[in-house]
């Protein structure tokens, strides 16, 4: 047993640390200021920074443009990033087709795509979910045809993040109507400048532009777009998704550091009702409990990050750390709010005004969290069934 | 990074888990746990004959000198098995000898622990007082070069078994501090008398009175040392021990749980194929990974001698409500069977309670957490 980085993670760790001293993430643009994940917003710029650093692709093999390290410095990388509160929205997407490209790409397809991906001259968002089609991808509605050299696609996607500010779409859509639900999807790369898409944005709850809906009215795609075998679609949708659950959730326990760090400090300088909030025994219990559950979530993430490390897939333990960080994110969010009372808000006071706007930002919008990415429910059918061999039900 | 156990830390748990299965199993620790003593001294033998009780005693001691980590992985095994009996007190009395022990101590009683030999105990609550030192009010006077001791200890575990027990008093030293002090208390002192207490899962824990005691000189530990620092350095190995005990059972709780899940039917189907079930089961799956990284955290930082107070407290915390978490919804899934005295369920749920309050309970952990992130 040993939970120390090695020698050269560390080293990359200061790496990434100087860099965001230097160049504060909060300096760059942003055009979704989401900081709901706990690993920051959507900021074209700084994507594009990142892929200057070659951080983008740090693990993928160099004759793609990535950099041929290891999974852990890639964790390591994220880890660092998410305490910083790097905007990584914008890359987390590209990141699953990526995987996705890298294991079922066409040699074509990884020349042309990946290198793009690593430098940020495309981003990507992942199209998957449907107005009928939401747990029960199976039920995806979106029709390709295929038409000569190319598919036709026609169909309605609904809520897939940041489509109205990513050039790609990974598009879910069902190929074969005669053959079983599962085995007639088919995955495409699909350009949303393309004649016939149409993207809107939806505003969520926390009042940011996060998700959006794809409209596809004969949208003509390349044979080329085809990512994977015809028909093949939803295994490799699931293991792109490993990504997002896995990638996507690893960084609360950084992320959210930070926040109790504040949370801590607030306190420590905080009177109501005439005495000092660290006299509040409640108070200080909470925050306590969220310490030590960030540390179990720390933990729970290390284990999956190092299986991962020594090449093994993940299964049920991507769901492990998906529901863990996504229902400790919104116990956090909770207490925040418990500490910060009634006068989070109040906007005015230059000290806590960032302070109050994030708490009041995370309450709602950790609750999409346990949503996106698969529903918790849909995680503990997968702990149940994979990771305790219970039988379907 | 490296998250799995040594291929010897394996070997041994596989050894451990396969002799404690035969030799052992849990209808014999009923058998135990409902006679006088619970404890079995051919077992103990055969224990001790496997270098359990000298697992991390020095080789120079008669023992194997292996390492926390290697206590902490043979402990997860005897919780999975609900071992009764003072093994725990024994490696606890052990680390305290080794670590507050003077030479002469060590070489005395080191061996004869290694051997099997000598069953310690550890006497530090009272009535009233938990863990906190400075609450403690058994007294250590000077008397005839030797030592005297009054007081009433609690929660002591297999003391009418146990030949030895490592008993927290205060002492004055010569400027008039009083400084809480471990010192080796022979069993076997006119005036110590053991009361069996009501136990909340079976264990076997005493009420200890020390009616003057007489302890000769050359029975006070941690001598020339930073006393109470040493004290509560091993409340906290004790505790993170502790930890390592509850993921044991918590695995066999688990492994229990969904064993039975598959198995039982009901409306023609596993009831293991019931949502409602699965997610009780997922919840457990959960919890339990949880328990078992952060312990390992801290038994690792122990062993490699780097700080570790606040990780022992963080682990001990969770442990102690995530098992109990997952007792709970084991019960749930098991429903009127797994109520039943003979089912070996409330083996392991019965005892999460002692266990929680063993080397200070959650709330306490936390706020010790509280202070160390900087409230
Ligand atoms: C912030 C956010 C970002 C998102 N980003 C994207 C994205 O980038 N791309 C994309 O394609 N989609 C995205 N989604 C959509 C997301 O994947 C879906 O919301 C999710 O899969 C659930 O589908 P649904 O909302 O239709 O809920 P439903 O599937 O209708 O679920 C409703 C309720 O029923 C429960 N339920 C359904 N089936 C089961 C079952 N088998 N067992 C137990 N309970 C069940 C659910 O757990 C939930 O509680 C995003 C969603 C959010 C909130």
């Amino acid at each position: 047993m040993d939970f120390r980085f090695s020698e050269q993670e560390e080293k990359l760790r200061l790496q990434v640390r100087q860099f965001c001293e230097e160049e504060p993430p909060e300096s760059f643009p942003c055009e979704i200021e989401d900081e709901g994940y706990g690993f920051g917003g959507w900021s074209r710029a700084f994507t594009t920074r990142l892929g200057q650093k070659g951080w983008l692709s740090i693990s993928w093999p160099q004759e793609y443009g990535g950099m041929g390290r290891t999974v852990m410095e890639r964790f390591v990388v994220a880890e660092e990033l998410a305490y910083h509160r790097a905007p990584q929205y914008g890359h987390l997407f590209g990141d699953a087709v990526a995987a996705g490209l890298l294991t079922h790409g066409t040699e074509a397809q990884k020349k042309d795509f990946l290198p793009k991906l690593a430098r940020a001259e495309i981003l990507f968002s992942t199209g998957l979910s449907e107005p009928g089609a939401g747990s029960d991808l199976l039920n995806t509605a979106t029709r390709a045809i295929k038409s000569g050299d190319d598919y036709i696609l026609n169909g309605q996607k609904i809520w897939p993040t940041g489509a109205h500010l990513a050039e790609w779409s990974l598009i879910l859509a069902r190929t074969d109507p005669e053959a079983p639900k599962s085995r007639g999807l088919s995955t495409f790369l699909v350009d949303v400048r393309s004649p016939g898409v149409t993207v809107n944005p939806i505003i969520d709850m926390a009042g940011a532009e996060s998700f959006t809906e794809i409209f596809l009215e004969d949208v003509r795609v390349p044979r080329e777009n085809l990512l994977g075998q015809e028909n093949r679609g939803l295994p490799l949708v699931f293991e792109c998704l490993e990504g997002d659950r896995f990638w996507g959730r690893c960084l609360r326990h950084a992320g959210s550091r930070k926040d109790l760090e504040e949370l801590v400090e607030y306190t420590t300088q905080t009177r109501y009702n005439g005495r000092s909030l660290l006299d509040d025994q409640v108070l200080r219990d909470q925050l306590a409990e969220i310490a030590i559950e960030l540390e179990v979530s720390r933990m729970i993430n290390y284990k999956a990050a190092w299986l991962m490390n020594q090449g093994a897939s993940l299964s049920w333990e991507s769901s492990v750390v998906k529901t863990f960080a996504d229902e400790l994110g919104q116990r956090i969010a909770a207490i925040g709010l418990q500490v910060l009372g009634p006068e989070i808000q109040l906007q005015d006071d230059p000290k806590w005004a960032a302070l109050r706007k994030r708490f009041t930002f995370l309450y709602n919008f950790n609750r999409g969290l346990s949503l996106a990415g698969g529903t918790s429910e849909i995680q503990r059918n997968t702990i149940a069934m994979r990771g305790l061999g219970l039988p379907r039900s | 990074m490296d998250f799995s156990y040594s291929e010897e830390q394996e070997m041994l748990r596989k050894i451990a888990r396969d002799f404690l299965a035969t030799e052992c199993p849990r209808d014999t620790i009923r058998q135990m746990i409902r006679e006088q003593t619970g404890h079995d001294p051919k077992l103990w033998q055969k224990m001790a004959e496997l270098g359990w009780m000298g697992l991390v005693i020095p080789e120079e001691f008669g023992g194997t000198g292996g390492s926390f980590l290697d206590a902490a992985a043979l402990i997860e095994e005897t919780g999975r098995a609900s071992l009764p009996g003072p093994f725990f007190t024994t490696l606890v009395g052990t680390l305290a000898l080794m670590n507050m022990g003077s030479q002469p101590q060590k070489q005395e009683l080191l061996p004869q622990v290694a051997e099997g030999s000598m069953v310690l105990t550890l006497a530090i609550s009272e009535p009233g007082v938990g863990y906190e030192l400075d609450a403690i009010r058994s007294q250590a006077t000077v008397k005839n070069g030797g030592y005297v001791i009054k007081g009433t200890k609690l929660f002591v575990d297999n003391a009418d078994v146990a030949d030895m027990m490592i008993c927290l008093a205060g002492i004055r030293s010569g400027t008039g501090k009083r400084q809480v002090t471990p010192f080796l208390v022979d069993m076997r002192s006119p005036g110590v008398v053991c009361t069996p207490l009501q136990s909340l899962g079976g264990e076997k824990q005493f009420q200890v009175t020390l009616k003057n005691v007489k302890v000769p000189h050359g029975r006070m530990l941690a001598e020339g040392m930073e006393t109470e620092r040493e004290v509560r350095r091993l409340i906290k190995w004790a505790a993170t021990l502790k930890c390592a005990e509850m993921v044991g059972g918590a695995q066999q709780v688990m492994d229990m749980t969904t064993d039975y899940v598959k198995e039982r039917v009901q409306f023609d189907h596993p009831i293991g194929s019931l949502q409602a079930l699965q997610h009780h089961c997922a919840n457990m799956l959960i919890d339990l990974e949880g328990m078992k990284y952060i312990t390992y955290l801290a038994a690792w930082r122990i062993n490699e001698g780097i700080p570790y107070s606040k990780e022992a407290a963080m682990a001990k915390s969770w442990n102690s409500d995530a098992y109990k978490r997952i007792c709970d919804l084991a019960h749930q899934c098991h429903g009127a069977i797994g109520f039943c005295e003979d089912h070996d369920l409330p083996l392991y749920s019965k005892r999460v309670m002692p266990s929680a309050f063993a080397f200070g309970d959650a709330p306490t952990q936390r706020q010790f957490v509280a202070r160390a992130i900087g409230l």
